[in-house]
């Protein structure tokens, strides 16, 4: 079990290792930082290793759990239901019915892993999916900049995303940028004028901070003690000192106490920092301390973090608060230990819970009265970029965005995701990140459904979307089985039943028959909200 | 959750099921059924607020000083208000020229002088409107609520078929569009409690019909092929709770879009008279679509004049005859009204709120005791006609009309210098206080507060808004 108590003062050294170290320093710099955190790994403890028994570590210890629980797991899902989700999770679009085919004709045992590995080596796909989720936990969006008080950082996300960098350095990156890195980042969401001393941009940074890469809800403390969990408004304070030149003055409940903050982390015997240190000095100190591997938190944060993408629920909840419970589990740590000895990379740990058991598992059935953690996936609702992307691919019509900052591989594809909300997207969840999102909304509601059944922005990609398909050899192929076949196959990764087929094959006609595109709209309106299509299951 | 001793969430749950229920009835509105243990008495149902987006001058529309006339060459100094005062039904009070029909329906509600907005620091409209809108002042760690979503949330549709927080005429905010979407939102409540937004009032029919170019008989037809195509998986398997949950929303996008209350989205169906008194533009069928919206049963409504920077009300130049025009947008449709829903016995239980994120000045900007940056250059000497008028942003004293819902007919609340600055010399009004009052109307406490990330958030801010009193009849 790795816990603060644990750590030694010992790895203080290393601070001044890592001291060298600047966002924007050279590939040789960047191997400094790499040699210097994997020493850094092979001192700590090792962690908790799995009961004995079959499969991955990880199936091992839920294995046991599930015992313990007197819980014995189903049959993992099918084929086609475990290539929609490892579709939608990694690269955020379904499978085509040609990728599906070739998985299913595919006879090697190891199948599910070929498909993992195929899709995390796509890496545009992969960037486009996941900037995304990135977007939502830094808030970045390209938006409008008033006298320069804010600033994307995607010009620097996306390369980040396609070229896999390790998550400790995108971090360092976001919490030391120099002249060159993603300073927009610390700068915060800023509105011209006076602010709240709670939420300065050091503060935002501290609470940002706090909540994402750690796992400490800071925001309560940031104006008072929590009573949500047991940091204190210094604690706060003493983070947010990282981010500012100056020693901060603490204000309660935005009232000045007289008395100054120096720079001291949540995990004070990570590291020390001089209270007279300039920014520059400051910003490297909290960058080495969050991310470094001595710190328990950062990578079990973010594990949990991508376990509950991939799952629905944290292995530990609430996953932006780790300070606001007791709860211990070898299988984070074990998990964190790993993603750490394997550099910290995103995808090897995607890639372990992607081939976990558990992931593999049916959706348990929902029983509200007592709810047991960790029984397999939840159903998770499309983000409003997947289902788009999935409406896109189903009908083979791309709306154009205006050019984003970076460019991506396929610029007719989904540059539309970097678009500013509107109030189909709105509807459907995507925020509007004045503050970090780190899960997207799950319900249905009437609003929403008015966007779906009436409003303007999807009607009108299926109208192009239905005249798009009927210029494709689909809409000259004239059997109206192999048509129905083909829609279900793209929209819901199934061949749908004769009954299914009888009812649409009317409305698809015959490519002899003129004003089909009513026709065409009309399933296709039929197929995108079937509950099916809208959620991953 | 929902945190209030006076007020629990059962006592809301009574509410709106008996709003639902007598709305099947077809009986006409319904008051809240509050029995806490100090009732907080509900005068309103429903709210209309009037956005006069931009900074309504209040000295050229409501609080009017001596008038001074364009002479070329005259001092800033000198420039009072550049309308005539003229008399309104009620006695002593004078507003401007530029609303003839308005001055005829002063007798049925409540002006203040007063209202002091935000010390935001430097100005940005879109920051304050978010302070107006949701009584917090951005950024803020969580994504606070408008007014209308805590509304929606707490008092639920009036009429099921109606959604409970409608936004009427704001389509794209240019350069500050982020902002104002950061505020016209439901925020942490969730995006149930709205806003349904009708950008368009000449075509908000279209946001209750089938899609352009589809026929009732085809969107019936689509919505039965749907149906269809789910019933042999559901009779076999049954959906699972979220899916039902996600058909259930799109039943209930068809049944509102095919309930008879939609029709009230349709302005064709007004009688021609009435539709021309109103049609002054998208702000004045933005009134007209409200008053169809509260006789059909909504909950909340927000007409606004649309804020883009520099448009509008938002005059940095050409004060004057900006306003000229920007009267005649609002005059008759708000008169109009208000005289509709009196003679519709609406009135009084329909609050009506004409308000501005905060007023403008010849010389001031912020306030005398705290001044902000300059963004309006205004010469000393008013040598060309495009420098006459209000042109700094000024938040020392602005003007709120009330009408109904329980608010004193015939009354003025503050009072302001005659004397440049035209500062609140009594009685200053907050927006936590003015959201209190609000809230009170509709019977909600001003300390009432939903739960976030573990922590409560309150309607005004901290809990700590104060109905004024001296505004309830």
């Amino acid at each position: 079990m790795i816990s603060p108590r644990t750590l030694s003062l010992a790895c203080l050294g290393s601070l001044l290792v890592l001291g060298a170290v600047q966002a924007d320093t050279p590939r040789k710099s960047w191997d400094t930082f790499r040699a210097s955190q994997r020493a850094e790994v092979a001192s700590l403890p090792k962690p908790p290793q799995p009961p004995p028994g079959e499969g991955s570590a990880l199936d091992r210890f839920l294995a046991a759990y599930w015992k313990k629980q007197g819980y014995t797991p189903p049959a993992p899902v099918d084929e086609r239901t475990f290539a929609r989700r490892v579709y939608f999770d990694v690269i955020g679009l379904p499978p085509t019915p040609q990728q599906l085919q070739g998985f299913l004709a595919d006879r090697s045992p190891d199948k599910r892993a070929k498909l993992v590995d195929r899709l995390l080596a796509e890496k545009e796909a992969y960037a486009e999916h996941w900037m995304t989720y990135w977007n939502d936990l830094l808030r970045n969006d390209e938006q409008t900049n008033i006298d320069g008080l804010r600033k994307p950082v995607t010009t620097w996300l996306y390369p980040a995303l396609l070229e896999n960098r390790p998550l400790d350095q995108m971090v360092f990156e976001l919490l030391n940028p120099g002249p060159n890195g993603p300073d927009g980042y610390l700068k915060g969401v800023n509105w011209r004028g006076r602010v709240n001393a709670s939420q300065t941009p050091p503060i935002q940074a501290a609470q940002n901070v706090g909540q994402v890469f750690l796992a400490s809800a800071l925001k309560c403390a940031s104006c008072h003690n929590s009573f949500i969990n047991k940091r204190k408004l210094a604690e706060a304070y003493g983070l947010a000192s990282f981010f500012t030149p100056q020693n901060l003055e603490i204000h309660r409940c935005d009232k000045p106490t007289g008395v100054k903050a120096a720079p001291v982390f949540l995990f004070p015997d990570l590291g020390t920092v001089d209270p007279k240190a300039d920014l520059n000095t400051r910003r490297q100190a909290v960058a080495t301390m969050v991310t470094r591997p001595r710190n328990p938190r950062f990578a079990r944060a973010m594990v949990n973090r991508l376990w509950k993408r991939l799952l629905g629920e944290g292995i530990l909840e609430p996953a932006d608060d780790f300070d606001s419970v007791t709860l211990e589990s070898p299988l984070l740590d074990w998990l964190a230990y790993d993603f750490m000895a394997h550099d910290y990379n995103a995808k090897h740990m995607l890639r372990t819970i992607l081939l976990s058991r558990i992931y593999q598992l049916p959706v348990p059935p929902a029983n509200p009265k007592k709810k047991t953690p960790l029984l397999g996936p939840t159903e998770r609702r499309l983000t409003s970029e997947q289902y788009l992307d999935a409406v896109a691919q189903l009908t083979g019509y791309w709306p154009g965005g205006p050019a984003m900052q970076v460019r991506v591989a396929n610029p007719h594809m989904r540059t539309w995701r970097h678009k500013k909300p509107d109030a189909l997207t709105t509807a459907l969840g995507r925020p509007n990140r004045e503050q970090v999102c780190t899960e997207r909304s799950q319900e249905s509601t009437v609003l929403q459904a008015l966007e779906l059944v009436n409003g303007r922005t999807l009607a009108e990609r299926l109208q192009a979307g239905a005249k798009t398909l009927l210029a494709s050899e689909l809409g000259r192929q004239e059997n109206g089985d192999e048509v129905a076949r083909v829609l279900y196959l793209r929209a819901l990764g199934r061949i749908p039943t004769a009954e299914e087929v009888a009812l649409v094959k009317p409305l698809l006609g015959t490519p002899k028959e003129k004003n089909r595109q009513e026709g065409w709209e009309d399933v296709l309106w039929v197929l995108v909200n079937n509950p099916e299509f809208q959620f991953v299951r | 959750m929902m945190h209030n001793q006076n007020f629990s969430r059962r006592d809301f749950l009574r509410t709106t099921g008996a709003a639902g229920a007598a709305a099947l009835l077809g009986q006409g509105t319904v008051q809240a059924v509050v029995e806490p243990a100090q009732p907080l008495k509900a005068t309103a149902d429903a709210v209309i607020v009037l956005w006069m987006a931009g900074g309504q001058a209040a000295t050229e529309t409501w609080d009017m000083k001596k008038y001074t006339p364009f002479e070329r060459g005259m001092e800033a100094k000198a420039v009072y208000s550049t309308f005539r005062a003229i008399p309104t039904t009620l006695e002593g009070l004078r507003i401007s020229e530029g609303m003839p029909h308005i001055a005829k329906v002063m007798h049925l509600g409540t002006l203040i002088k007063t209202f002091k907005a935000g010390d935001l620091g430097f100005i940005l409209h879109s920051r304050h409107q978010y302070h107006w809108h949701t009584g917090y002042v951005p950024p803020q760690t969580v994504a606070a609520p408008h007014i209308g979503a805590v509304i929606s949330r707490t008092l639920g549709p009036r009429h099921p078929d109606v959604p409970a927080f409608i936004d009427i005429g704001q389509r794209s905010a240019g350069g500050e569009d982020f902002e104002v979407k950061a505020f016209q939102t439901a925020g942490f409540l969730g995006t149930a409690y709205g806003p349904f937004l009708v950008p368009e009032p000449a075509q908000a029919i279209y946001t209750v019909q089938p899609p352009p170019g589809m026929s009732r008989k085809r969107f019936e037809e689509r919505r039965q092929l749907y149906l269809k195509t789910l019933q042999a998986r559901r009779a076999a398997k049954g959906l699972d709770p979220k899916e039902e949950e996600f058909l259930k929303s799109i039943e209930g996008a068809h049944r509102l879009l095919n309930s008879p209350a939609a029709k009230a989205f349709d302005l064709t169906l007004e009688p021609k008279e009435s539709y021309n008194i109103y049609n002054t533009g998208r702000f004045g069928l933005g009134c007209l679509l409200a008053r169809r919206l509260v006789e059909a049963g909504a909950r909340f409504i927000e007409v606004t004049t649309e804020y883009v920077p520099f448009l509008g009300w938002d005059t940095h130049e050409n004060g004057h005859s900006r306003l000229v025009e920007m009267m005649k947008q609002i005059d008759a449709p708000i008169a109009q009204l208000v005289k509709d829903l009196e003679a519709r016995k609406l009135l009084s239980r329909t609050l009506i709120v004409i308000a501005s994120e905060f007023s403008r000045d010849m010389l001031t900007e912020g306030k005398p005791e705290n001044p902000v940056k300059d963004q309006v250059q205004v010469p000393e000497r008013v040598t060309e006609e495009k420098f006459y008028g209000m042109h700094r942003h000024f938040t020392g004293a602005g003007g709120v009309v009330l009408f109904g819902g329980g608010i004193k007919r015939g009354s003025v609340y503050g009072e302001t210098a005659n004397e440049r600055p035209f500062v609140t010399t009594k009685n200053p009004v907050t927006i936590s206080n003015l959201h209190a009052s609000i809230y009170r109307t509709l019977g909600i406490p001003a300390d009432l507060s939903y739960e976030t990330e573990s922590r409560p958030f309150y309607v005004t801010e901290d809990g700590k808004g104060k109905a004024i009193d001296a505004l309830f009849g």
